[in-house]
């Protein structure tokens, strides 16, 4: 019969849609038999979710406020778009 | 004031002089995050907003200005991920991938089978649910991480993830699988087995 750790792979496999039917019915067929599995399945799907639900990909991102680019490396920052900008400007 | 007469570059309403104040911080975090790295993350950001003042003409008011800086950042992003790809990775990551192979014991069985989990609740819970979470993404070996961010929260296609990252399909499905796992025993471990709260007998 399937392990666990073969079963958790081809969860996650399934997730990208790249299971065949074989495989998909010995995974069913473990799945009926084995509740730890059940819920990490369940725990996949709600995984899933919440890295989809845009909360740690707000614009500002998960880091914190206090992380900022250094003022040596704003100043490199904004003379190249400087540079670049009169370039454009003037051709 | 005339807005649609003078659509030369200089009355666009985007001006590049104010980018680097109003974004940069929040473009240099988004960045350090999915790179973690310093030098790389500045670079990405040095590079969008090189990019974005190029392509300053194709700007349209569609989106916001920080929707599309954001936009093109990602591409850099992306960029940088493909560079790092092509240099051999000598992987101080083994060690924290061989933890995530200890979920199951020499038969193939879970050592500490899956249990139920509630969905975060209330508001001050909630955002401490999501900081534990990003710091579990945190904690991944950096090639999963890239990995499981590029396909679950950037939404980009399986062959763009594994272009930039520079690996095979079957490569790309291992990955997956091992952030899922080790993703999984982070948030257990750091939210669910800490408090009887969150435990389902309440």
């Amino acid at each position: 019969m399937m392990s666990c750790a073969d079963a958790a792979r081809l969860m996650s496999d399934e997730m990208q849609g790249a299971v065949n039917t074989r495989a998909r019915l010995r995974l069913r067929l473990h799945l009926m038999m084995c509740s730890g599995c059940q819920q990490y399945r369940k725990q996949l799907s709600q995984l899933r979710r919440w890295l989809k639900s845009g909360q740690l990909d707000a614009d500002y991102t998960t880091q914190p406020e206090s992380m900022q680019l250094e003022e040596s490396t704003r100043k490199r920052i904004h003379d190249s778009l400087q540079v670049e900008l009169e370039r454009t400007q003037n051709s | 004031m005339s807005t649609a007469q003078n659509r030369d570059t200089q009355d666009i309403a985007t001006k590049p002089e104010n980018w680097l104040e109003r974004y940069g911080d929040a473009l240099y975090r988004y960045a350090f995050a999915r790179l973690r790295d310093k030098a790389q993350a500045e670079d990405a950001v040095q590079e969008c907003l090189l990019a974005a003042l190029n392509a300053r003409s194709d700007y349209r008011a569609e989106s916001s200005e920080k929707t599309w800086l954001f936009g093109i950042l990602k591409h850099k992003i992306l960029d940088q991920f493909r560079r790092n790809a092509r240099e051999v990775q000598i992987s101080a990551d083994d060690e924290a991938d061989a933890l995530i192979d200890r979920s199951f014991d020499v038969s193939g069985r879970w050592r500490q089978p899956p249990g139920v989990w509630q969905d975060p609740g209330n508001e001050v819970e909630h955002s401490q649910f999501w900081a534990m979470l990003e710091h579990c993404m945190d904690g991944l070996p950096k090639t999963l991480s890239a990995a499981i961010r590029l396909i679950e929260i950037d939404d980009v296609s399986s062959e763009e993830a594994c272009k930039a990252l520079g690996i095979s399909a079957t490569n790309l499905w291992v990955r997956l699988h091992r952030a899922r796992l080790g993703l999984r025993g982070c948030v257990q471990s750091n939210w669910f087995s800490k408090s009887s709260r969150r435990s389902q007998q309440k």
